[in-house]
């Protein structure tokens, strides 16, 4: 178990596993450094890994932002659709941190995916 | 789609593939990749390929018309070649400005998440579908093509299309 439930980002990942007892991984991640503050797998998957790919991924999409001047824009997540497997970057603090969530696409439909991390931004901030 | 005409990357790609002034242009400023992600030294840059036949351009423009067809309040639909995120052909609703820019920087984002699954050693059935990317007001997507080493990239406003038939639409041209 690589959290503390002291932390927000801690007490966060609790609460999503208690939402979505059936998750693969779950991480929440500090953007500037690809770190994760707090993180819990069920599967073989490394959360600390994915991780730091997924800081690459949401820093490419902020450049391609830049690159179109989207005016007011801000990005709310990134959704990575999988044969079976549905992974979920929702960006919180203002694209500081972000919430990493891996599922089973059987278990778990999106929109349930996306209602358990919208709950815990408000934690995070 | 004369307006494509006077993207000067199109006037290029149109004069042959000998022409001195290539699309590899763009690359070296827009597709500098950072981070622990591209740490393996094996791991190339992406490079563009030779330029693309006229069939190629062609399938990549019909494509583009019968997705526009299907989802008419779109704001930008193209065809990338995955790697490097050269435009095979699009349509915008509005200005085009940053255009190739942003095909490379989504094209580098999906090559990422190939690195992701590949670096997670998930299942061997597990492939990439798509990536759907939430903004305030827009929706981003990018669909990977099966039966070409292209991505069909589509962004349309939320308040206009929702999201499950955007996806179901990009599905059915996937197939």
């Amino acid at each position: 178990m690589a959290y503390s439930t002291s932390s927000p980002a801690g007490q966060a990942v609790q609460n999503i596993i208690n939402d979505l007892p059936g998750l693969l991984a779950v991480a929440i991640v500090d953007v500037s450094s690809g770190m994760s503050l707090a993180s819990h797998a069920n599967s073989s998957i490394n959360p600390d890994t994915a991780a730091a790919y997924n800081t690459e991924v949401v820093k490419q999409k902020q450049k391609a932002m830049g690159a179109l001047k989207l005016q007011g824009e801000t990005m709310e997540d990134i959704l990575i659709t999988l044969t079976n497997q549905l992974h979920l970057i929702r960006l919180v603090n203002d694209g500081k941190k972000f919430i990493y969530l891996v599922v089973n696409s059987r278990d778990t439909n999106l929109a349930i995916a996306r209602e358990v991390l919208r709950s815990q931004a408000d934690l995070l901030k | 789609m004369g307006f494509l005409d006077s993207l000067p990357f199109f006037r290029r790609g149109q004069a042959g593939a000998g022409a001195e002034a290539s699309p590899d242009d763009v690359l070296p400023e827009a597709a500098v990749p950072a981070g622990p992600a591209d740490a393996p030294a094996s791991d190339a840059e992406p490079t563009l390929g030779a330029a693309p036949s006229q069939e190629q351009r062609a399938e990549a423009e019909a494509l583009v018309r019968a997705v526009a067809y299907e989802l008419p309040d779109f704001v930008t639909i193209a065809v990338l070649e995955q790697a490097g995120g050269r435009i095979l052909a699009g349509q915008w609703a509005g200005h085009s400005g940053g255009a190739v820019e942003a095909a490379v920087a989504n094209a580098e984002l999906v090559r990422q998440v190939q690195l992701l699954v590949t670096a997670l050693q998930l299942d061997a059935a597990e492939r990439l579908e798509d990536i759907v990317i939430t903004l305030q007001q827009q929706v981003h997507l990018m669909h990977v093509l099966p039966q070409q080493p292209w991505l069909l990239y589509l962004a349309v406003r939320s308040q206009d299309t929702n999201l499950a038939l955007a996806r179901t639409v990009l599905r059915s041209f996937a197939q």
